[in-house]
């Protein structure tokens, strides 16, 4: 399950608009 | 695609750093798997921590969180390899993800809040907390600052980054270090 992203403010960054269909998570603990 | 840092694998009802309970202090990627796949993930995952070392605690544990059966067959066969390669024991635990409890908003981005100047940046592009952790672009400038950029990466990405362009001289500035 992926989080919703926020919605974007006006100037938003390109690259968080651009965001991919399909999004998979990874939960790792690092030590 | 982005990250954020939280607590995970416990029972407790809504950790915190100071009351963290049975939790294990826990990364979590969102990313695209036509761009890098969980394989390659692990693959960082074992080179960038000791597995073998007995965890200190169970806050600081070595834990792979598998969202599916995929994802558990990948990290048991990977941790086999290692254990293999290695010669010695891995104490690193692989168990279903069940829910992660995002972490105090002091706690992410950590390199990026380091930066007052870039911070402030994305004050302005991110003008709510949970825009800024879900941010694409400052999980990408907190991985720049921490030295993890790729080559190219920055020349690439940078003008999509939402910088002024005094804050993008000031994030190439730390690649040239």
């Amino acid at each position: 399950m992926s989080p919703i992203p926020a919605a974007a403010s006006p100037g938003a960054p390109a690259i968080d608009l651009d965001q991919p269909a399909i999004v998979r998570t990874a939960t790792f603990a690092l030590g | 695609v982005r990250t954020r840092v939280g607590y995970c694998g416990g029972t407790k009802t809504a950790p915190t750093y100071h009351s963290l309970g049975d939790h294990t202090e826990t990364t979590e990627i969102d990313f695209d798997p036509s761009k890098v796949s969980y394989a390659e993930l692990l693959d960082v995952f074992w080179a960038t921590h000791n597995p073998c070392a007995r965890p200190y605690s169970r806050q600081y544990a070595s834990v792979i969180f598998f969202h599916d059966g995929e994802q558990r067959r990948l990290a048991l066969e990977t941790k086999t390899r290692e254990e293999a390669r290695r010669g010695r024991k891995i104490t690193t635990d692989i168990v279903p993800y069940e829910r992660f409890w995002i972490a105090e908003d002091y706690h992410q981005k950590y390199y990026l809040r380091g930066d007052d100047e870039l911070l402030r940046e994305f004050h302005r592009l991110t003008p709510t907390n949970e825009a800024f952790v879900h941010s694409t672009a400052a999980a990408r400038v907190n991985g720049f600052l921490g030295g993890h950029a790729l080559p190219g990466r920055l020349e690439r990405e940078g003008p999509k980054l939402g910088l002024s362009p005094e804050g993008l001289r000031r994030l190439a500035a730390y690649g040239a270090r």
